[in-house]
């Protein structure tokens, strides 16, 4: 189990919330002992999470998810595990500092408690992980392909999930009132304390539902999600809808790189100063290669069985005992990145009805 | 520090896909698709995805090479540069400019091949400039230029989706062009109807409603087939045909011998699905043609396109949205190269090397007298070589030694060249050639634009600082042009760079850096006319007044399957892999990702010869041996086999036969005849080194 | 936290023990610390295995052919099937490589109980340690073996001790040029019917090989009425970690690597109903050894049968 003490907070414990006028006053807050990283609109137009040093004039954008999720900050794409340099093999750990994950939302924060789980016992994730408070924010809205609430992921934050939660106060007339943040962790009271803030009157839990409500409703009809769910679960799928969805994967790994709960890796050797290094980078188990051994003997050589799996993956709950809920935590990023348009959407719509 | 992601393109295929480059700490991390990118939106294949790793520090070369006693060692730039200038300055003096010459490189930026082509005319006062354009796409520039008037896809690939008919010729965009393949599969599942003619049951042709699997090298008689369909029915697009286009009756006399059954003969096509092909085609509302290097890469490559012209023309599918008639280039920038004039018969923007008002607006233009020979074309410059009149090359970014056909030719030219310059980022079959190895900046490392294969110039952006030494192509020749004691060549900014070119092509003089950025790219033509581009081309005529119908008769491949070599070889590209593989082959993903057999097969003719899947192979030509392994392919008709061409270990063009497309001189690399002799059952497959110090790769009949 | 660095050890003996197999000895580079867990006779038990690091070539999974002794060396018995074996078959005696484990669940402690053996080609290496600590038990297990020919039938030196202590069959699928004569690796069920016969009233069977044929064996034995919790397999998977991250080696949703790699039959056939993305139906091999792919269970680069992997 994680051994750091973020982690090991008490949660659940009564909460606190206090009144915030602007989401940059705590932002600004954090700076003086965390480096802050938040989604900044970016030259790409992705948005990406970067560093806001403090006296950066940077606004926060609350609608802002960046189209890469925030799973490379722990889980790095590419990272060096260790040295050889001829005689000795020395593990390399990587270089952290306190971090603060600003304006993380729900479906993200999600996935970073079932990796914080999954990697509970990787050096390297916990290594980057354990240095990092997460402030959340609640959605107050659908997003685009976001089916968050099917899945049991948000569209409000879970508590047990970041250490703060911003959530905003009702607009009346169109016109935001503030926020509030609410406490969930001795980490996040420790980060505030001294902030001053004032405390939230006790309407807080009723506007935050409420407001919650009003998102559920947005959210367009998920019958066939959930049809999909229950028909992987019943292994009702027959073999034939997997082999045609499997002609239309172009084993990109796009879906498993957008995903925010993949967590496969492969490693490689890399030559240096007459030994080498080994880095471990994100793969795919879309790939045919995935599974290939070395005599080209390949127990998953058809792509219907792969694209099952993934699938399998993650909405089974066959995984549930292990990893405490289902893979998926509803973001529609595969469904977008999809060359193949099987991303969650289509495949649960054809699976639905097969 | 944390992440940073720069906005740039993908270096792979000619889609040009937006990625961002995620950096930290001057270290390529990874890459992200882009959203919002006009082409991609939000998507990126498995070799955009790996794009970070083909341009990584290990392999690359990062200083200047010189070959002393058969071995390189560093050198620094200036020596390089001088070292290269006595040379050329010899065989200049010696032998005169016809016996220099250049291959520029469809990879680099416009700015790079718009500097080496300058350079090559003005400095070296030669025409004698390709790139491997010749070995994808000429037939296509030469065959559009006849008919339509423009070299390039008519359309946008944004148009898939507006079209309700989808035709895919003789590819497979979900392996070469996935993103395009991506809009095919979206525009099949929204409702579009897909007719595919390929010899192999590709991806697309399995989910088409219409396969037309027809045999290698038949694609005229196919087409004219279709064409007489057509025109006996009344269902071509009189109206259009009367307004826009020449030579109707000539094209339909021609057509008329194309019998369904002496067609269906031909192809092996059944005659009920030629006929509802053509009736899809010809009814379509609006119908998308794209086409590859099915089409280009046999010797009547030109008259392939043109046929499949006639096709497009006579029902009126073109010059509107969904239309068109498209090919599919292949690498990243093979359109800017073209655009740019890296070819013997064209300034930058298609403007004539033969034409004396052209050269003299070049001549003004550039402060040189430009030269007036014609230049000579790859095959050409190597056919000199062989002759004793050829003696000098620089060649930028490209790797014959593997991609073009019957590599022991090639192999042998680059041997015999008194002096070979190859400016590259990593140590290829080519480069191994060299005397003097030039370190290139790769894509992640220099500013400039590509061109994609809809005439789209976007932005390239620098992520990281070029490794070691290496430059731009546009700054090394800078350098050199310096040394040769040129002026004309002193750009600071690939922008500098860019407005010049601008400023000479009608196409391009609408653009420039901050117009591109602030649309997400710019189709040229752009101009007065056109200021914000030209997404969809011929939308009210055609540049020569009308297109042309031209009547053409089918003819076989230059090579046809015998009793000694029973079987067709068509080389293929892989979802996987890139050109020669030297970035590709670089991801540990993709390298993982080849299939451990490299010839595919059907499986009745492998059994036939007592074959099983994976089991090693000798393949045979009249010109070449190789060995690897057999891969049960259903997408292989009976009698056809296929071989990837990115594999330096064993590389398919040992065995392509270099006969040539008489216009463009195209070679036909989708047809040659070959045998299959097995191997015992344990053998391994030996590489083509290993061949090659046994002395049996070449060919012993 | 998980340890996901090799420890540095020394091959310290190689000799070729089969077609393009070679036996590998190795030993901590140091013990100044105790041995390494790797090499470390109270921590490994037969059936597991261990990751090994060619340095520079990459890392995949071997299992122990024999396992530690006191002075912490342990056996690798090894194909020639990828880069990193071919590198691996370039190293010499005294060259350093890197070792991490053991990972795995081993072969359940059998105590005395009457054992059967059935091993294919490779499929030898995970088992024999465990046909040691049965003899060494006293438990007097019965080995039949086959290979596809006689100069694939690996493990020689251990095989000539065996022969001394318990009954050991042999078959081999072709018997050209060989040196004495073999059941015929072909005929499995004629064989297995000719092992019951003669020895019966077996407790557990252990069975190690291509996949095909573990198949075979199981159907074979259950529909005899042998209880599927008495029969025990290992299997072979990718890997890249050993300790469940990586995801390389599923089957349905265990990680073969901390899940297996040794399996009751019972156990296994769920998963395989569970997810029917175990294998592509194929056709059930005799033990004789499918030409096309390379008999399952030498295939991987780690050749030993076990959860081992490749690239």
């Amino acid at each position: 189990m994680p051994t750091s003490n973020l982690l090991n907070n008490t949660r659940g414990q009564a909460l606190h919330a206090y009144e915030l006028e602007r989401p940059e006053h705590l932002r600004d807050w954090l700076q003086n002992r965390y480096k802050v990283l938040q989604p900044v609109h970016d030259q790409t137009g992705n948005g990406s999470w970067e560093e806001v040093h403090a006296g950066d004039v940077v606004p926060f954008d609350p609608a802002l998810r960046p189209v890469m999720s925030p799973k490379s900050l722990f889980f790095a794409e590419r990272e060096q595990m260790f040295t050889f340099d001829g005689e000795m093999f020395r593990t390399t750990t990587p270089k952290t500092e306190h971090q603060v994950l600003f304006g993380v939302k729900a479906c993200d924060l999600m996935a970073i408690s079932y990796q914080d789980h999954h990697f509970r016992d990787d050096p390297y994730y916990q290594a980057r992980r354990k240095d990092t408070l997460l402030v959340g924010i609640d959605c107050s809205s659908p997003c685009e392909n976001g089916f968050c609430s099917t899945v049991d992921a948000g569209p409000q934050v879970h508590q047990q999930n970041a250490d703060l939660i911003l959530t905003p106060m009702p607009s009346i007339n169109g016109h935001s009132h503030g926020w509030w943040l609410i406490c969930t962790s001795d980490h996040g009271a420790q980060a505030i304390n001294g902030m001053d803030l004032p405390p939230a009157d006790s309407h807080w839990r009723y506007w935050r539902d409420m407001s919650n409500e009003h998102a559920l409703a947005d959210f367009a009809d998920d019958t066939y999600i959930i049809n999909g769910i229950q028909r992987i679960n019943a292994r009702a799928v027959p073999d034939e809808v997997w082999d045609t969805l499997g002609h239309q994967c172009l084993s990109c790994s796009g879906c498993s790189q957008t995903c925010p709960t993949c967590s496969c890796y492969a490693v490689r050797d890399i030559p240096k100063d007459g030994g080498f290094v080994r880095e471990r980078f994100h793969d795919s188990c879309l790939m045919v290669g995935f599974q290939k051994e070395a005599s080209g003997a390949n127990p998953t050589a058809q792509a219907g069985r792969r694209v099952a799996r993934y699938w399998y993956h993650k909405f089974s709950s066959d995984f549930k005992a292990a990893n405490g809920r289902i893979g998926c935590v509803g973001c529609g990023r595969c469904d977008i990145t999809c060359p193949g348009a099987i991303g969650v959407h289509s495949v649960m719509e054809k699976i639905a009805h097969a | 520090m944390s992440i940073k992601t720069t906005s740039t393109v993908c270096p792979f295929c000619g889609t040009g896909c937006g990625i961002g480059l995620r950096t930290e700490n001057g270290q390529l991390l990874g890459v992200e698709p882009i959203r919002n990118h006009p082409v991609s939106k939000g998507r990126l294949c498995s070799k955009g995805w790996n794009s970070a790793y083909g341009v990584e520090r290990q392999n690359r070369i990062t200083t200047p090479l010189i070959k002393e006693n058969g071995a390189f060692r560093p050198a620094s730039w200036e020596e390089a540069i001088e070292l290269i200038h006595e040379q050329f300055s010899y065989h200049l003096e010696e032998h005169g400019p016809t016996s220099v010459g250049a291959i520029s490189c469809a990879r680099a930026t416009n700015e790079d091949n718009y500097a080496i082509q300058k350079f090559t005319r003005v400095v070296l006062q030669t025409n004698n400039i390709d790139h491997c354009a010749r070995i994808c796409h000429s037939p296509s520039v030469a065959g559009l230029a006849r008919t339509v008037g423009e070299g390039a896809m008519t359309n946008s690939i944004g148009d898939v989706s507006k079209a309700d008919v989808v035709v895919v010729f003789g590819c497979d965009p979900t392996e070469s062009h996935c993103i395009i393949g991506s809009e095919i599969i979206q525009a099949k599942e929204r409702g579009a109807l897909l007719i595919v003619v390929d010899p192999r049951k590709t991806r697309l042709a399995k989910m088409a409603d219409v396969h037309l699997q027809l045999k290698v090298g038949s694609n005229i008689a196919l087409v004219n087939g279709l064409l007489n369909i057509i025109f006996a029915n009344g269902w071509e697009n009189k109206a259009f045909l009367e307004e826009h286009c020449l030579y109707l009756d000539q094209l339909k006399a021609s057509v008329e011998e194309y019998t369904l059954e002496e067609v269906s003969k031909r192809t092996g096509v059944p005659a009920d699905q030629l006929i509802q092909a053509a009736r899809i085609y010809s009814h379509a509302r609006a119908a998308f043609l794209a086409y590859g290097m099915g089409v280009t890469q046999f010797v009547s490559g030109t008259n392939n396109v043109i046929a499949i012209s006639n096709l497009v023309l006579s029902c009126g599918q073109i010059g509107r949205p969904g239309t068109g008639i498209n090919p599919l280039r292949g690498q990243n920038n093979v359109q800017g190269a073209c655009d740019m004039g890296a070819l013997p018969g064209n300034y930058p923007g298609y403007q004539f090397t033969n034409d004396p008002v052209a050269q003299e607006k070049f001549s003004k233009a550039w402060g040189y007298q430009v030269p007036t020979h014609p230049g000579m074309t790859s095959l050409g410059m190597n056919e000199a070589t062989l002759q004793g009149q050829f003696h000098a090359m620089m060649i930028f970014g490209e790797d014959p030694v593997v991609t073009d056909p019957d590599q022991n030719q090639v192999a042998k030219v680059l041997k015999k060249l008194d002096f070979l310059v190859v400016v590259e980022m990593s140590m290829t079959d080519t480069a191994s050639f060299a005397d003097v190895i030039l370190p290139a900046a790769s894509f992640a490392e220099k500013h400039g634009t590509f061109t994609n294969c809809e005439r789209r110039v976007q932005r390239v952006r620098k992520a990281i600082e070029p490794l070691g030494e290496c430059m731009a192509d546009w700054q090394m020749i800078g350098h050199l042009a310096r040394r040769f004691g040129y002026t004309g060549f002193d750009w600071e900014t690939s922008e500098e760079v860019f407005n010049e070119l601008a400023a000479l092509m009608p196409i391009y003089s609408g653009m420039s850096y901050p117009r591109i950025e602030q649309h997400g790219g710019l189709q040229w033509p752009c101009n007065a006319h056109a200021p914000d581009g030209t997404p969809i081309l011929h939308r009210k005529g055609f540049p020569n007044g009308k297109a042309r119908l031209i009547p053409l008769h089918h003819l076989p491949p230059a090579e046809t399957p015998d009793a000694d070599f029973p079987y067709y070889l068509t080389t293929i590209r892989l979802h996987f892999h890139y050109g020669c593989g030297s970035m590709t082959r670089k991801s540990p993903i993709l390298e993982r990702e080849t299939p451990s057999g490299l010839l595919f097969m059907n499986e009745q003719d492998a059994r036939n010869q007592g074959l099983f899947n994976n089991a090693p192979v000798g393949v045979r030509s009249r010109r070449g041996y190789l060995e690897t392994r057999v891969v049960f392919s259903e997408q292989m008709p009976p009698g056809l086999v296929s071989m990837p061409y990115h594999f330096d270990d064993i590389p398919s063009n040992q065995l392509t036969n270099d006969a040539q497309d008489p216009v463009t001189r195209m070679p036909e690399l989708k047809a040659c005849a070959i045998r299959i002799e097995p191997l015992a059952p344990t053998a391994r497959p030996r590489s083509i080194k290993e061949l090659r110090e046994q002395g049996e790769c070449d060919a012993h009949l | 936290m998980l340890e996901m660095t090799p420890t540095a050890v020394r091959l310290i003996e190689r000799y070729d023990d089969g077609e393009d197999i070679i036996h590998f000895t190795f030993e901590p580079v140091s013990i100044e610390a105790g041995l390494p867990d790797v090499a470390d006779p109270k921590k490994v038990s037969p059936g597991q295995f261990f990751m090994l690091s060619v340095p520079g070539k990459g890392e995949a999974a071997f299992t122990y052919a024999a396992t530690p002794d006191e002075r912490g060396h342990f056996c690798a018995l090894i194909r020639e099937v990828g880069q990193l074996t071919e590198s691996l078959f370039d190293c010499k005696p005294g060259d350093i490589l890197g070792a991490r484990g053991p990972f795995g669940k081993g072969w359940p402690e059998f105590g005395q109980r009457k054992v059967l053996v059935i091993a294919g080609g490779c499929g030898l290496a995970p088992v024999a340690a465990e046909i040691d600590a049965l003899i060494a038990n006293n438990a007097n297990p019965v080995v039949y073996f086959s290979a596809r020919s006689e100069a694939m039938l690996v493990m020689k030196n251990e095989r000539e001790r065996w022969h001394d202590a318990i009954t050991l069959y042999e078959a081999v699928d072709n018997q050209d040029g060989a040196s004495k004569t073999y059941l015929k690796g072909r005929e499995l069920m004629t064989n297995l019917d000719t092992i019951m016969a003669e020895h019966g009233g077996f407790d557990e069977v252990i069975c190690c090989g291509p996949e095909g044929m573990m198949e075979a064996v199981c159907h074979y034995l259950t529909d005899r009425g042998f209880p599927a919790d008495h029969i025990w397999l290992s299997l072979e998977r990718r890997m890249h970690c050993g300790v469940g991250l990586c995801g390389h080696c599923y089957v349905a949703h265990d990680l073969v690597c901390v899940d297996g790699p040794t399996y009751r039959w019972d156990q296994l056939g769920e998963l395989v109903v569970k997810e029917k993305f175990v294998q592509p139906p194929r056709e059930l091999a005799s033990m004789g050894h499918a030409e096309e792919v390379s008999d399952g269970c030498c295939s991987s680069e780690g050749g030993g049968g076990c959860g081992c992997s490749g690239f």
